[in-house]
């Protein structure tokens, strides 16, 4: 308490100074950038912002996210950045987007789905503000897309799920019942029936991104009808955490959340933007960047699987390093036929594949998920 | 010796301003402690929660544009309680406004272009009285609590949003939303994103705030407002009017939820209100029930929010929970304050 009284008083004591830089308190990083080589007219420093539809906190989605920023301040001395956290889907965006473009930020990341719409009115606007929009399908010339094959990492852990349930129910907290949503889930269906043909994976939507209460509540209700494994697609930890609270198993999803659930932890398929973020810093820096869309796998390090827990026995582990090998190296493809529809309708037949567009637009479950989207 | 409390013989206008105006400013002094204790130099982060919202002429729009919803909300709050209802509502009622909008533009009849703004307005004023109805009329028939049953309804009218935009009306390309208003059901814009709802706002709290005046319907409501048994010993219709200020409420924020819809996002979607509703709870007791003035505090508070975003982007560390804590701590405030206002400590010696 008086630690904090007398830390208030010497920044007080340090108003002058503070008031002295009233008038240009956005630029507060140090510039220690190096000129651009050739004298391009590249800005010295690229300012990059952020929009989160979470808190940074949330232990998932946004925090993967804020690491791969964090990582990019480390990597290029000439980056600069700010972020937003728990901005509003929506028009709502719309006013934030234009307060970063107004401000002379260089690129503008936003974060999720929500966000498409009010990222193209005012990239329209700002011709000069590179704009990358996570998980959307409108583009412009200053707007790029981009987006992981996730389900490549859901399908190995739906793979771990699969063989080390006793009960051969899973469960899993679904978000937005959305195409990407659908798919990871489907994915994670494809992978648990790999190792046990009859195992079915029951689903409970809670219509939102982050929502500890919703989500916890979800889990809670999947255990209660008999799933021993829990997974979620949402972005908080509440899932693991009311797992291990019942004494079953869970995996994380977004970013590794061991630390809250160590008893009931197997896994978490994890995302790592710094892979995109790098190489688009760059280009947007060198004048080479060009709109279009992006969506890489296990192949780039963009998505992985986080280090397996003591829980997974050893033999599980090699058979799973084996199938992610295979993953990368384009040997095994998740959604390869043969697979039927959940209403038992073949989706495709053996040796086809689907097209990135027929992925993108997956609008229902799989034979084996227990649950609807709702129409 | 102790202390006890006395009531004023009076409570005075400056006595009044005097306080609100305190508060401000110590509501100020504890966002300054805030910052600094993230780390953000506290003058400067000040500057930009000032900056931000009046300093341009596109902060001073998004300011505006975030008054709109704020402000019907907060008539709606503020009129209930007129006769003592507390109408926790306001969010509900928002987003029945918008469902019925929306309802209206995407699968309504095929009205005469003319015709489409007023009606998309009506719709949604109709969709908010009909939903503050509801706990009105469990109110006087059932005498059920209407905070409990505003507040609950709330969530069964945004689940009744979600089941359309994530079932029936869901968008094509599989996203929950619905399709885009056709151009004729979006009302005009005035200057930027700032759409014709801040007029009609205003207007509303002209007209309400000299309807409580000026008319019998206003003497009325008052004298229900001040005690239910002398406006039934005088022969006013206590329950009637009841009803009808409840639908008028709602209707308010009904307009707030179409305004929303019509005039900014030209869709539905879940999270069209990040908390309006509840925002406005704040904002009507900040204005002490003061039907004009609850349009002048809900534009401080959508420089607040507006301010805030700002103060994120220049201080990354200063996280979005911080503007929502200044809100609590003006309204913690406010109404400390104003208790002090109308009573005072007073030294006993020895007593009971």
């Amino acid at each position: 308490m008086f630690r904090h009284l007398f830390k208030l008083f010497t920044l007080f004591s340090s108003l002058l100074p503070a008031f002295m830089m009233l008038s240009s308190c956005a630029g507060q990083a140090p510039e220690q950038a190096s000129p651009g080589s050739e004298g391009a007219p590249t800005p010295q420093v690229l300012k990059v912002a952020f929009l989160y539809v979470g808190p940074v906190g949330d232990a998932g989605w946004s925090w993967a996210y804020d690491q791969a920023r964090k990582d990019l301040e480390q990597q290029f001395p000439w980056v600069e950045t700010t972020y937003l956290e728990s901005v509003p889907e929506g028009a709502g965006a719309e006013r934030v987007l234009t307060q970063l473009a107004e401000k002379g930020y260089d690129l503008v990341f936003a974060t999720s789905f929500g966000y498409m719409d009010p990222v193209i009115q005012v990239a329209e606007r700002y011709p000069g503000v590179t704009f990358m929009h996570c998980s959307g399908y409108k583009r412009a010339a200053n707007v790029g897309t981009y987006f992981g094959r996730m389900y490549q990492a859901k399908y190995l852990a739906g793979f771990i799920a699969g063989s080390m349930s006793e009960t051969g129910k899973l469960g899993y907290v679904a978000p937005h019942p959305i195409p990407e949503v659908i798919r990871h889930i489907n994915a994670f269906n494809l992978g648990a029936r790999a190792a046990n043909p009859l195992a079915t994976v029951n689903v409970v939507w809670t219509n939102s991104w982050f929502d500890p209460g919703k989500e916890k509540e979800a889990a809670l209700a999947l255990l209660d009808a008999g799933a021993d494994i829990i997974a979620t697609g949402a972005d908080s930890a509440a899932p693991l955490q009311a797992a291990q609270g019942r004494g079953a198993l869970a995996m994380g999803y977004d970013s590794d959340g061991r630390q809250f659930a160590p008893q009931a932890f197997l896994t978490a398929p994890v995302w790592d933007w710094s892979v995109i973020y790098r190489e688009v810093v760059q280009q947007v820096r060198n004048g080479t960047w060009k709109s279009s869309d992006s969506w890489t796998g296990m192949e780039s390090g963009l998505v992985k699987l986080a280090p397996l827990s003591d829980l997974v026995p050893p033999e599980l582990q090699e058979a799973v390093a084996q199938k992610q090998e295979a993953i990368v190296s384009g040997e095994l493809k998740v959604f390869a036929g043969p697979w039927s529809w959940q209403d038992g309708s073949p989706a495709f037949a053996q040796g086809e594949l689907p097209t990135d567009q027929q992925l993108l637009a997956m609008n229902t479950f799989a034979q084996g998920v227990v649950g609807a989207v709702p129409r | 010796m102790s202390l006890k409390l006395e009531r004023r013989a009076d409570t005075s206008l400056p006595a009044e301003a005097l306080v609100l105006l305190a508060s401000i400013l110590l509501a100020t002094m504890v966002g300054a402690v805030v910052f600094a204790a993230v780390g953000a130099p506290p003058l400067s982060a000040l500057w930009v929660l000032l900056r931000e919202p009046f300093g341009s002429s596109f902060g001073l729009s998004e300011t505006i544009l975030k008054t709109i919803p704020l402000a019907f909300c907060a008539l709606a709050v503020a009129l209930a309680l007129k006769i003592d209802m507390w109408n926790i509502g306001a969010e509900g009622q928002l987003y029945m406004g918008a469902l019925a909008g929306s309802w209206l533009a995407l699968h309504g009849p095929n009205l005469p272009t003319p015709l489409r703004l007023p009606a998309i307005l009506l719709a949604g004023a109709l969709g908010g009285a009909v939903w503050a109805a509801i706990p009105a009329m469990l109110k006087v028939y059932g005498d059920v609590n209407e905070i409990i049953s505003t507040l609950m309804l709330n969530y069964v009218a945004i689940a009744w949003v979600e089941y359309f935009v994530y079932g029936p009306w869901k968008g094509a390309d599989g996203f929950p939303y619905t399709a885009t208003f056709h151009e004729s059901w979006q009302l005009p814009l005035l200057y930027r994103r700032v759409h014709v709802g801040i007029l009609l706002v205003l207007a509303l709290a002209l007209l309400l705030y000299w309807a409580e005046r000026r008319t019998a319907l206003g003497y009325e409501v008052r004298v229900v407002g001040a005690s239910v048994r002398n406006a039934h010993y005088g022969g006013i219709p206590v329950l009637s009017r009841l009803l009808l200020l409840m639908a008028v409420a709602g209707a308010a924020a009904g307009l707030a939820g179409v305004g929303e819809v019509s005039g900014v996002e030209h869709r539905l979607h879940a999270g069209i209100s990040p908390g309006y509703g509840y925002t406005a709870i704040i904002i009507a007791f900040l204005a002490r029930r003061n039907l004009l003035a609850t349009v002048g505090v809900a534009f401080i508070f959508a420089a607040l929010v507006v301010g805030g975003d700002g103060l994120q982007m220049a201080f990354p560390q200063v996280s979005s929970a911080v503007v929502q804590l200044l809100q609590g701590t003006l309204l913690l405030l406010v109404l400390t304050g104003g208790f002090f206002t109308r009573y005072r400590l007073v030294r006993s010696r020895g007593g009971r």
